[in-house]
């Protein structure tokens, strides 16, 4: 190695763009141009040779690895085949609520002259006793419940991540305090609250969702602290903290992306929670209120056609809810399985 | 045991006290108890609706409204008056229902918990079988279903059996009824208790079957079979003592859970307990009543902790209580 050195350094300066290691050592080769002698003269061979041992080949293995992680994840996720095909029906489910109302003929508040028929070519999940097309309000009450749920997912699951990640980091009283809010939080039924402050917020979806993620936000602030107590005590984090990194950058850089796998299954359960959640409020009707129509809406109306002989109305809506909760929760269960790495050994 | 338990219970009340303001204050925000009332009309004159407001006490701050309701709460056990009328008194309303939602409740944890455990540890004991598949599958289907949605399929079905068989609608009497006789309460606590039991199970189910597959794992495990214990022994003694220590925990954080649920159930079935006195609460902008059902909510949660934590002493051999 310490032959190599002054060698390559002296193939570098003439013909720069030549160099080998190309991009990613093109800083240090920089430096090394601009002041070629300073650098030959200042470093040892043996203080060159454990800086590039040190920074340059990790610095490859490393990038190569990362990637690999992920192929690794998304290979062990297409193993899951129930994941998978979830991953198809909820993608169609998507479309169905974002193509599906601009491309169907009817809209939810359109009136028709079929009054309460059953589902039939024309109106394939039926029509009320208005004469509107069924197929289309589920697709209006699929997209505003998709719309909802993800926003409470993203919103609870950064939030609690955040919350979470303070409270494990920081341990000690800062910790006890927190997560004594998270056990109160816990003692307040979310349903209840939830009914309470969608009657006053329900006529603003977005209101709506911010408050649902407010009283779900616990499950996510409870795993990730857990997970943060166990990651911060390993010998990367003390390496960080040895260079000299802030709080907030060990936080955000170093333990945030290393719990991330839990985050990310976190976040899909709480689609689920947030759909089954925001459905049930707006069949007690302290949810979505009138002019928009959630799936949950849906099967209020439906109950009373259901006795009345017109199942679809109820069934149709109740359908798109658990095909929305059913394929989240196992894509969130192939996810687990994949970005857990014991679960391979499990598996084999 | 008891000067532990003493302890447990004194740090219990500081958890209520706090629980109870936080609650007040989403109350108090989230709920306007003259709104009606002001939307009248022809509209209340300004003064009626000051009347109004010192008659409920609302003329004061937040910080002195709260410490009004504990004062009233702590001193006269009263839960203050309620704007659905004179005549609706919020703690003889409260007796009367408090029993029809705890019977719920109780049974439904107690259903949950036999049905989730039994399946937890057979799943755990046969994983990667076809047995375990399906009930994870049934599982992850409970777990996914529209409680609400599943209630009425219910009721619906329940309805359509009992006309083809010609039996006739039987009634519960009055609100908080008695018990009865054991038949005619059975029927009338099934189809509830199922549907409020349905999605704590699938939850329990899983998490007993991935505690059990830890023990199973474990070494001590092992040795109690190298000893040469009864398999059954082994599984009981062993393995499914510690695989219920974590149980204890999942359950009572659900006990939230199930006790919102009720105010869906109650609603389908038509219970007059005290998710219905809930729901109508929120209908009329009830604050004291809303309060009280969450005060008596948080209670519940608190006691469920507690019995948590004693379980925890008897439960795992490593906790000694001095």
């Amino acid at each position: 190695m310490a032959d190599n050195l002054p060698e390559r350094d002296v193939n570098d300066e003439p013909v720069e763009p030549e160099v080998p290691p190309g991009g990613r050592g093109a800083e240090f080769l920089g430096v090394q141009g601009q002041q070629p002698g300073l650098t030959i003269d200042a470093v040892t061979p043996g203080g060159e040779d454990i800086l590039q041992g040190g920074t340059e080949p990790p610095d490859r293995e490393f990038a190569v690895e990362a990637r690999n992680q992920w192929q690794l994840v998304f290979r062990r996720f297409r193993q899951h085949k129930l994941a998978v095909a979830s991953l198809v029906v909820l993608f169609l489910v998507i479309l169905f609520a974002t193509v599906g109302p601009v491309v169907w003929k009817y809209g939810p508040n359109d009136f028709t002259n079929d009054f309460s028929v059953g589902p039939s070519l024309s109106h394939p999940f039926g029509t009320d006793s208005n004469g509107a097309d069924h197929m289309a309000q589920v697709m209006a009450g699929t997209q505003l419940s998709l719309k909802i749920a993800f926003t409470v997912a993203i919103a609870g699951t950064f939030f609690g991540s955040i919350y979470g990640a303070f409270s494990g980091f920081y341990r000690g009283i800062t910790d006890t305090l927190m997560m004594r809010l998270v056990d109160l939080v816990l003692t307040i039924p979310a349903l209840a609250v939830g009914a309470l402050l969608g009657k006053k917020f329900g006529n603003n979806w977005a209101l709506l969702a911010v408050v649902l993620a407010g009283l779900l936000w616990t499950g996510s602030a409870r795993v990730v602290r857990g997970q943060v107590l166990s990651v911060r005590e390993k010998e990367y984090i003390e390496a960080a903290r040895a260079l000299g990194a802030t709080d907030r950058r060990i936080i955000f850089r170093h333990i945030i992306p290393n719990v991330a796998g839990p985050i990310i299954v976190l976040f899909t359960l709480l689609v689920a929670t947030a759909v089954l959640t925001e459905t049930a409020l707006s069949y007690l009707g302290f949810g979505v209120q009138f002019p928009d129509i959630s799936l949950g809406s849906l099967v209020t109306a439906g109950e009373t056609a259901a006795t009345g002989g017109r199942g679809w109305l109820f069934y149709f809506p109740g359908l798109f809810i658990i095909l929305i909760a059913l394929t989240v929760n196992f894509i969130g269960d192939g996810l687990r399985d994949a970005l857990d790495p014991t679960q391979t050994k499990a598996r084999a | 045991m008891l000067a532990f338990t003493i302890r447990r219970l004194l740090v219990s009340i500081p958890i209520l006290v706090l629980s109870t303001f936080l609650v007040f204050l989403l109350v108090a925000w989230g709920a306007d108890p003259l709104g009606d009332f002001k939307a009248k009309n022809p509209p209340p004159s300004a003064a009626e609706v000051a009347a109004r407001e010192k008659a409920l006490g609302l003329n004061h701050g937040l910080l002195v409204q709260y410490w009004n309701w504990v004062k009233n709460l702590v001193v006269h056990g009263s839960f203050g008056p309620s704007v659905q009328g004179s005549a609706f008194d919020i703690n003889a309303e409260l007796s009367r229902r408090v029993w029809v939602t705890f019977r719920l409740v109780i049974c439904a944890i107690v259903i949950a918990l036999i049905l989730a455990v039994i399946v937890g540890v057979i799943t755990a004991m046969k994983q990667y079988s076809i047995t375990d598949y399906v009930a994870t599958l049934i599982g992850f289907f409970f777990l996914s279903l529209p409680v609400f949605w599943f209630a009425i399929l219910l009721k619906i079905w329940a309805t359509d059996i009992n006309n083809s068989l010609g039996t006739d609608i039987k009634t519960l009497g009055p609100p908080g009824g008695q018990w009865g006789g054991f038949g005619s309460w059975f029927g009338f606590l099934l189809l509830p208790t199922i549907t409020l039991a349905l999605s704590s199970y699938a939850t329990w189910a899983r998490f007993q079957r991935a505690s059990m597959l830890d023990v199973l794992n474990s070494d001590y495990m092992r040795l109690a079979r190298a000893k040469g214990l009864s398999p059954s022994r082994v599984m009981v003694r062993h393995g499914l003592r510690t695989a219920l220590i974590p149980m204890t925990t999942q359950v009572t954080l659900d006990v939230a859970a199930i006790m919102g649920g009720t105010v869906i159930t109650e609603r389908i079935f038509q219970w007059q307990g005290l998710g219905t006195m809930f729901i109508n609460a929120i209908q009329t902008q009830d604050t004291n009543t809303v309060l009280a059902w969450l005060l008596i909510s948080a209670t519940l949660v608190i006691v469920f902790n507690l019995i948590a934590d004693l379980l925890y002493a008897v439960l795992d051999p490593r906790i000694r209580l001095a």
